[in-house]
């Protein structure tokens, strides 16, 4: 039997029309769940809003006490003219929000805003307009809002009617880098908007927008993964580049943007790197790899990040983070393996840490190569450190390698650092190591350089030793043997300079020498150029040796002391005291070799050790007429710019200049104009700030002339 | 033509004859001769019985001379449930009867009747609680007084107006 409840929908929906009051539908809807279920509840509602509306209902009323769904908003933003929908300040509120949403389906402006929504938004801007005050702060951000939203139609609505993106306190484009829209942010970028504006949420826009994240530049926002493209049209249009952005942007992933990150400064990157090594971050130091520029230039100290990188990492003992650094180096570039290993093993012998050393000389990182290049110089690290497991291990490396003598002419030279702490059981553990026992036609590959080791540092035993390791008899005529006896004075090896003696090797004799390769120097002269405080016991004794024996180079004891003492210190002046007590001549060498007598060596390759000069001048008497000559020919010297120690002329010349003057050469092409003594004395001051070799030698000259006015009188006219 | 006459079966085999221009009242009817041109054969209305056919012929006799629908829904809308006095009698039949004309004039498709079908269910629903809306159609209460509660509060804002 058919009831109201057996009506279709559609009949039921027609006898819903002719009900003109919402109280009815209301008591229909009362009835059962089936007439409930029957009206959709949008449909009801519609119907009940169409009915309220017409008749003028109080919607103030119902709209503060019903809890309005974002379906019905839309609902009412479809069936309720515009007008009503802006009388209740909660309802225009929901509606402004929802009809900005809605707005994003258009597809273009036009069809936007001609759209319900639209028009409730026109609508609205109007009010807000009309009532400032109310809207302000919705006003203010309504870009953000329409940004947020997603609504490229209304954006662009809304820069139509003149809204920027600099809105005050909102940040549409910080929004638009937030909601991932390319497009939008191109939209306002185009429109003038600065990347690079920091916006700063004085008050957030919005309860559901999530203002927990602190202000932040628009380009950073976008740094999630996904973003990429965004980032790099912001990176492009000017946004500025920070490391932290690269880290944000490596942290999440999206490391997409190589070619956006171009502009960064390589050291930005670098440091980075190094960053991520010292807090043990893996992903940042992989991620950043490929973007750092790996090209070595020492000049300018690139690719020293990697050293600092892997020096870092040896410091925190982080094996990993050294494995990994290593293995991207053989990556990127394997020529830069080596230098990378050398740095590696350097810290972590300097922090003691084996499993360091033992990744870098691993053979699958390079370290093989290493061992080849530089594997002397660790060896001898190890060994100055006393670190014996790291010793051993090298050791047993380095034996494997099968290098031999290298190791001799490496420096340091582990050899000599064995012998130089004091440890000769290491020293013959590695002729074992290094294979320098005999070859087979029984030779050695260098043993009078293997000998000079122990003959410098002794003892006598260990000497010894060695020479029956080699198999060398000392031979005086032998000249490499005085080489060897050279090495014994220098480390002042009494007993071991004895065995030499013994073998009839000349005491006085001219050896040739490392210290210089061109001229062979007298055994004393040797010992000076090493040592002073050991001549103390030595030159006083040994009345043996000739003072004023001179090097080929035709300098007597004293002049190669006054050669090589570049630097003040008591022991110099000591010495030569000693030296002038035996009778050495300061002014030797005047005639037989110009220039190159004690005193003038101390004025032009020692200028301003005043204390030198006094010293040597003392021991001259002045009526030697060499010393006369030279003094006179200094002091007199009418050359104005020896007074003046200006910074006048280059470097170079005025040392030219002065060499020639105190060894008595002639020709001065520098000819400078005439200066008063006054305003000499007045620049002095500023001379000794200036330039201090000149002043030096100003300070020289003044002894000089001191010394020739002193000795000199009457004063002759100049 | 106008005098032609046409006989129909009702689903309980009752055939009834009619004038054409009386059965054209239904749309149904007018656009099944269209396609069908004449015919001397009865025509099987198969959801409608002899008495609901019988009142709703009686009803499209005394219409016969209104003019069609308009179309325009914006005046019927106006006077929503005025209904005229002939209507208002002939529609004074039980219940069962009102619903059955209601769906046989929205099967025939005769928009008067159907509208006036229901404008009397509308009538019969205005200005009554629901209760009083139950007992009428003899529905049953199905809401617990919770759901009834819930219902009552969203709404209370049309209640008293």
């Amino acid at each position: 039997m058919p009831g109201l409840l057996g009506l279709p929908p559609e009949l039921m929906h027609m006898i819903v029309e002719k009900l003109d009051f919402a109280s009815d539908l209301y008591s229909l809807a009362l009835v059962c769940k089936g007439l409930r279920a029957n009206f959709a509840e949008e449909y009801l509602y519609g119907k009940m809003f169409g009915k309220l509306l017409s008749h003028k209902l109080d919607l103030q009323r119902l709209f503060d006490n019903f809890s309005i769904s974002e379906d019905f908003t839309r609902y009412l933003i479809k069936s309720c003219k515009p007008e009503l929908l802006l009388a209740s300040a909660r309802i225009r509120q929901q509606v402004l929000e929802v009809a900005i949403h809605q707005t994003r389906r258009s597809e273009d402006v036009d069809t936007a805003m001609d759209s319900y929504a639209g028009k409730f938004l026109k609508l609205w801007l109007a009010y807000a307009r009309e009532h400032p005050q109310e809207e302000r702060s919705r006003l203010r951000n309504l870009m953000a809002r329409a940004v947020y939203a997603n609504s490229l139609p209304f954006v662009q609505y809304l820069m139509s009617q003149g809204f920027t993106d600099d809105e005050n306190c909102s940040s549409p484009l910080y929004w638009a880098a937030d909601g991932g829209s390319l497009e939008l942010v191109k939209m306002l970028l185009d429109a003038g908007a600065d990347p690079n504006r920091q916006y700063a949420f004085i008050h957030p826009p919005d309860p559901f927008l999530p203002h927990e994240n602190p202000p932040l530049l628009p380009v950073r926002r976008a740094a999630v993964p996904g973003c990429e493209e965004i980032v790099w049209y912001l990176l492009q249009n000017g946004a500025a580049f920070s490391t932290k952005l690269i880290r944000d942007l490596i942290q999440s992933e999206s490391i997409g943007v190589e070619s956006a990150i171009q502009d960064a400064s390589s050291k930005d990157l670098s440091d980075l790197i190094i960053y991520g090594v010292a807090t043990n971050d893996p992903k940042l130091v992989l991620g950043l790899w490929p973007l750092v520029n790996h090209d070595i230039d020492y000049d300018y100290g690139t690719g020293d990040w990697i050293s600092e990188a892997l020096e870092k990492a040896a410091e925190r003992q982080n094996l990993s983070m050294v494995r990994l650094l290593l293995t991207k180096v053989k990556e990127t570039d394997p020529s830069q393996l080596v230098s990378a290993g050398f740095d590696t093993a350097r810290s972590a012998i300097k922090a003691e840490w084996t499993p360091g050393l033992v990744a870098a000389v691993d053979p699958d990182l390079g370290g093989d190569e290493l061992l080849r290049t530089d594997g002397p110089g660790l060896l001898s690290l190890t060994i100055s450190k006393k670190l014996k497991d790291m010793r051993e291990m090298l050791l047993s490396r380095w034996a494997l390698l099968r290098n031999t003598d290298s190791i001799l002419y490496h420096y340091p030279c582990p050899l000599r650092t064995a012998l130089y702490i004091g440890d000769s059981a290491i020293f013959f553990q590695m002729l074992e190591y290094v294979y320098l026992s005999p070859a087979e036609d029984g030779s050695f590959p260098n043993p009078i350089k293997l000998l000079k080791f122990p003959a410098q540092y002794g003892p006598v035993e260990t000497f010894r030793e060695t020479l029956a390791h080699v198999g060398v008899e000392l031979d005086p005529d032998n000249e490499q043997h005085g080489e060897v006896l050279v090495e014994a004075a220098r480390g002042v090896q009494t007993d071991i300079m004895q065995l030499f003696l013994d073998a009839r090797f000349d005491m006085n004799g001219v050896y040739r020498s490392d210290l210089d390769e061109n001229f062979k120097l007298p055994l004393l002269h040797c010992v000076l150029l090493t040592h002073i405080s050991p001549v103390r016991e030595h030159s006083g004794g040994e009345k043996a040796i000739r003072l004023d024996g001179s090097s080929t180079r035709g300098l007597t004891a004293l002049a190669t002391v006054m050669s090589r003492f570049r630097h003040y210190d008591p022991e110099t002046l000591w010495l030569i005291r000693v030296l002038l007590a035996h009778g050495a001549d300061p002014l030797a060498g005047i005639e037989d070799a110009p220039g190159q007598s004690a005193l003038q060596v101390a004025l032009t390759e020692t200028p301003g050790r005043v204390g030198c000069i006094k010293a040597l001048l003392r021991a001259v008497s002045w009526d030697d007429h060499r010393c006369r000559a030279l003094v006179s020919m200094i002091a007199t010297c009418p050359d104005a710019w020896l007074k003046t120690p200006l910074n006048t002329i280059p470097e170079e010349e005025a040392q030219w200049y002065w060499s020639n003057l105190c060894r008595g050469l002639e020709d001065n092409p520098y000819e400078p104009e005439d200066d008063s003594d006054e305003s000499t004395d007045e620049d002095d001051s500023e001379g000794r700030i200036r330039n201090n070799s000149h002043y030096n030698r100003f300070e020289c000259l003044k002894i000089i002339r001191k010394y020739y006015w002193r000795n000199l009188y009457p004063p002759p006219t100049l | 033509m106008s005098a032609q006459m046409l006989t129909f079966l009702s689903n309980d085999g009752v055939e009834i004859t009619i004038a054409r221009d009386v059965a054209e009242r239904s749309v149904l009817i007018k656009n099944m001769l269209e396609d069908l041109g004449d015919t001397d054969e009865a025509i099987p209305i198969p959801n409608v019985n002899e008495a609901v056919l019988r009142k709703v012929i009686e009803w499209c006799e005394h219409h016969k001379g209104d003019p069609p629908s308009t179309g325009d829904d914006d005046d019927s809308r106006r006077k929503t449930t005025d209904i005229d006095e002939w209507d208002q009698k002939f529609m004074q039949v039980d219940q069962e009867m009102l619903f059955e004309i209601i769906l046989a004039a929205n099967y025939l498709d005769i928009k008067g009747l159907l509208d006036v079908g229901c404008k009397t269910v509308a009538n019969m629903i205005k200005g009554k609680s629901p209760e009083e809306i139950r007992k009428t159609f003899n529905i049953q209460n199905d809401f617990t007084p919770e759901e009834e509660d819930q219902i009552r509060r969203e709404n209370e804002w049309a209640e008293d107006r």
